[in-house]
């Protein structure tokens, strides 16, 4: 059974220019231990699918379920319950720490709101200092002692106290510096595999998304248009939106292709203000057709493994028979 | 650094120090660099590594009263362009050197027009007629691509995207035809796609106008995009330096060596390799080579003499005491 099972989920935040669309009829499972990646350009809605998984903000239409849980609609008292099993890290951890908090009190206090005695929080705290690789003084000194990737350590410290089953990412390292990036997706895999967690990724870096995601799922205007296992989605990504997305990834050798040469996607995602008719890709897509103004494509299998959200992709099977082949979607979803 | 033809700007032992509460910190440490006419030449480090610092310095921006130059000289066209008065330096700035920054929304003024903007740019290097100056700034926008640029030039700054911004900027720095962009982390806030975008601009405007590029960058697939020359800057000072093919083929420097294998794909499932530790803060520099500590090849002579520059290819030069060469 899936740890988080989102189905048609819409989130619609008002603002002063009118209604955001920013989730649109989005399913999305998470199995128990193991990696979602997000990616998409900014303003695709990934940032606020995780807050709407948190229940930080509100979702208008569809379901979350966490742990075979029903939380969409949780009261507060419920939700509190709940609480400890999902938690989340910030691109930018050190805006989320209490600048007047010791460590140690920054740290240990989920656990206390949980109900903790004082003295097993302090030893959990210690614990857990070790654990993400601080040293055992960080507990009575300030944020502000702390360079950008233990403030990161910090942050993971917190969030994995009362041990979630969730934890949610939302660019946990693309604030820090290459080699500390390094330091800290190590962790999250050390974590990971000791504590059995699930990660849903957020990131805007493929090449992160690339080595920690089991399955990458990628976002365009509060949609999934693409999502695959790491076996099929790097080497055979098919809908026009992901290919551009991987082309666009800079080179890391010096004799690739530059992108004068590349053909570079064009345009911007459009507005969530105003949802396209059709295929919400279809305003910069370069193998547009008529049929993708009229109808929004489904997620369906396409050859090669993925879930594809395309008109143009064929069915797995079509090429080979001719006709389109009807296959119900499968349990690996 | 010997070049077949003089280069078009060249740095040598600048050094550039930031005001604290505790007195002046150096951190840029007598810098070399040199650029020639139409090539393109990466810096690319960590934070406060002084990359940027570095570029300000070479274009007399560095924000006053919060940093200065203690030493060094700067030569564009062979003249020490650190001695000019205030005033030379105004008429130059734009002229030969234009800088781009990493955020294109704090570079425009919110409260005028995008056109205002242009046209304060291209009056500052020539007095066109009103007619003149909006067929110029339209022929910019187009150079820069931005769509529809009659209906821009009414616009303000927040109408637009950060990456329509940052085309802006860029047409801004290029409307008094400069020989050197300065480029300071160019696509640092933007989206890969975005990021896509401005770096074939700048790719396809450096072809058009034969102008040199200086890139901040602390992304290696950006300088792998655009660079010709990379110097790797690490806690003030350039440790390696070369063509950017053999950088990438056979870094010399631990620390390059480190850079290069974080950006390369690791297997899945499999830790990334790390460089451990951090940079040490001005404080903390040991006196000898300031990656000693995070070195794990550092040699005793590594922790207590710095290592003099040494010439190990054809233009490429590294600081260190390691003399192995090793593949990343």
């Amino acid at each position: 059974m899936s740890l988080l099972s989102v189905k048609d989920l819409h989130v619609r935040l008002p603002t002063g220019q009118g209604v955001v669309h920013a989730v649109n009829g989005l399913d999305l499972e998470i199995e128990p231990g193991t990696t979602v990646g997000l990616i998409g350009e900014s303003g695709c809605g990934k940032s606020t699918l995780g807050k709407a998984i948190l229940r930080l903000v509100p979702s208008a239409e569809g379901s979350i379920e966490l742990d075979g849980e029903e939380i969409t609609h949780l009261g507060a008292e419920a939700l509190r319950a709940i609480r400890p099993k999902v938690q989340m890290i910030f691109q930018d951890n050190g805006s989320a720490l209490n600048p007047r908090h010791t460590i140690g009190k920054s740290i240990g206090q989920p656990l206390r709101l949980a109900g903790w005695s004082a003295k097993d929080t302090r030893r959990r705290v210690e614990e857990l200092l070790a654990l993400v690789g601080l040293p055992a003084d960080a507990y009575g000194r300030y944020p502000n002692a702390f360079s950008g990737g233990q403030r990161q350590r910090i942050g993971i410290a917190r969030a994995i106290a009362l041990n979630p089953r969730l934890i949610v990412c939302d660019e946990p390292v693309s604030a820090l510096d290459v080699s500390v990036r390094a330091q800290v997706i190590n962790l999250l895999g050390d974590l990971q595999r000791d504590l059995q967690m699930s990660y849903l990724f957020i990131s805007h870096d493929l090449s992160v998304v690339e080595h920690i995601a089991d399955r990458v799922v990628v976002m365009y205007l509060g949609r999934i248009v693409e999502q695959g296992a790491r076996e099929s989605f790097w080497s055979a990504p098919r809908h026009p939106y992901t290919r551009a997305l991987l082309a666009a990834a800079p080179a890391t050798d010096p004799d690739a292709t530059k992108a004068i040469d590349k053909p570079v996607l064009q345009g911007e995602l459009p507005s969530n203000l105003n949802l396209p008719q059709g295929c919400f890709f279809q305003g910069r897509c370069p193998l547009v057709e008529p049929r993708c103004r009229e109808a929004a494509p489904q997620l369906r299998p396409a050859e090669g493994g993925n879930l594809v959200a395309c008109h143009l992709v064929p069915d797995v099977g079509e090429a080979q028979t001719g006709a389109p082949v009807q296959l119900a979607l499968t349990e690996s979803l | 650094m010997t070049l077949a033809e003089p280069a078009l700007i060249e740095a040598r032992g600048l050094s550039t120090a930031v005001r604290t509460a505790a007195g002046e910190t150096p951190i840029v440490l007598s810098l070399d660099l040199s650029i020639g006419r139409g090539e393109t030449v990466a810096i690319v480090g960590e934070s406060g590594c002084g990359k940027s610092l570095a570029a300000l310095s070479m274009i007399r921006l560095l924000p006053k009263g919060q940093a200065r130059v203690t030493g060094g000289e700067v030569r564009l066209d062979g003249r020490d362009i650190l001695r000019l008065r205030e005033r030379e330096m105004n008429a130059l700035r734009g002229r030969d050197i234009a800088l781009i920054s990493q955020d294109p929304m704090s570079a425009l003024n919110p409260l005028m027009t995008i056109g205002a903007q242009l046209y304060e740019a291209i009056s500052a290097h020539a007095a066109l007629p009103r007619e003149a100056l909006r067929e110029r700034a339209l022929e910019l926008m187009r150079l820069v691509r931005i769509p529809d640029p009659e209906t821009r030039l009414g616009e303000y700054p927040h109408r637009l995207s950060g990456g329509m911004c940052q085309r802006i900027v860029i047409a801004m720095a290029i409307a008094g035809h400069p020989r050197l962009l300065i480029a300071d982390e160019p696509t640092t806030a933007l989206d890969v796609t975005i990021q896509a975008q401005v770096l074939q601009l700048l790719q396809r405007l450096k072809e058009e106008t034969g102008m040199a590029l200086l890139i901040v960058t602390h992304d290696f697939g950006v300088v792998a995009e655009m660079a010709d020359r990379v110097a790797v800057m690490y806690a003030g000072r350039i440790i390696e330096e070369g063509p950017v093919r053999e950088i990438f083929r056979a870094p010399r420097h631990p620390y390059t060596q480190g850079l290069l294998a974080l950006t390369r794909r690791a297997p899945a499932g499999e830790r990334l390799p790390e460089i451990p530790g951090v940079v040490p803060s001005y404080a903390d520099r040991p006196p000898g080579c300031a990656f000693a500590g995070r070195c794990d090849r550092a040699l005793d002579i590594c922790r207590t003499t710095a290592p003099a520059r040494r010439i190990v290819g054809r233009r490429h030069e590294v600081e260190c005491w390691f003399d192995g060469e090793a593949s990343a």
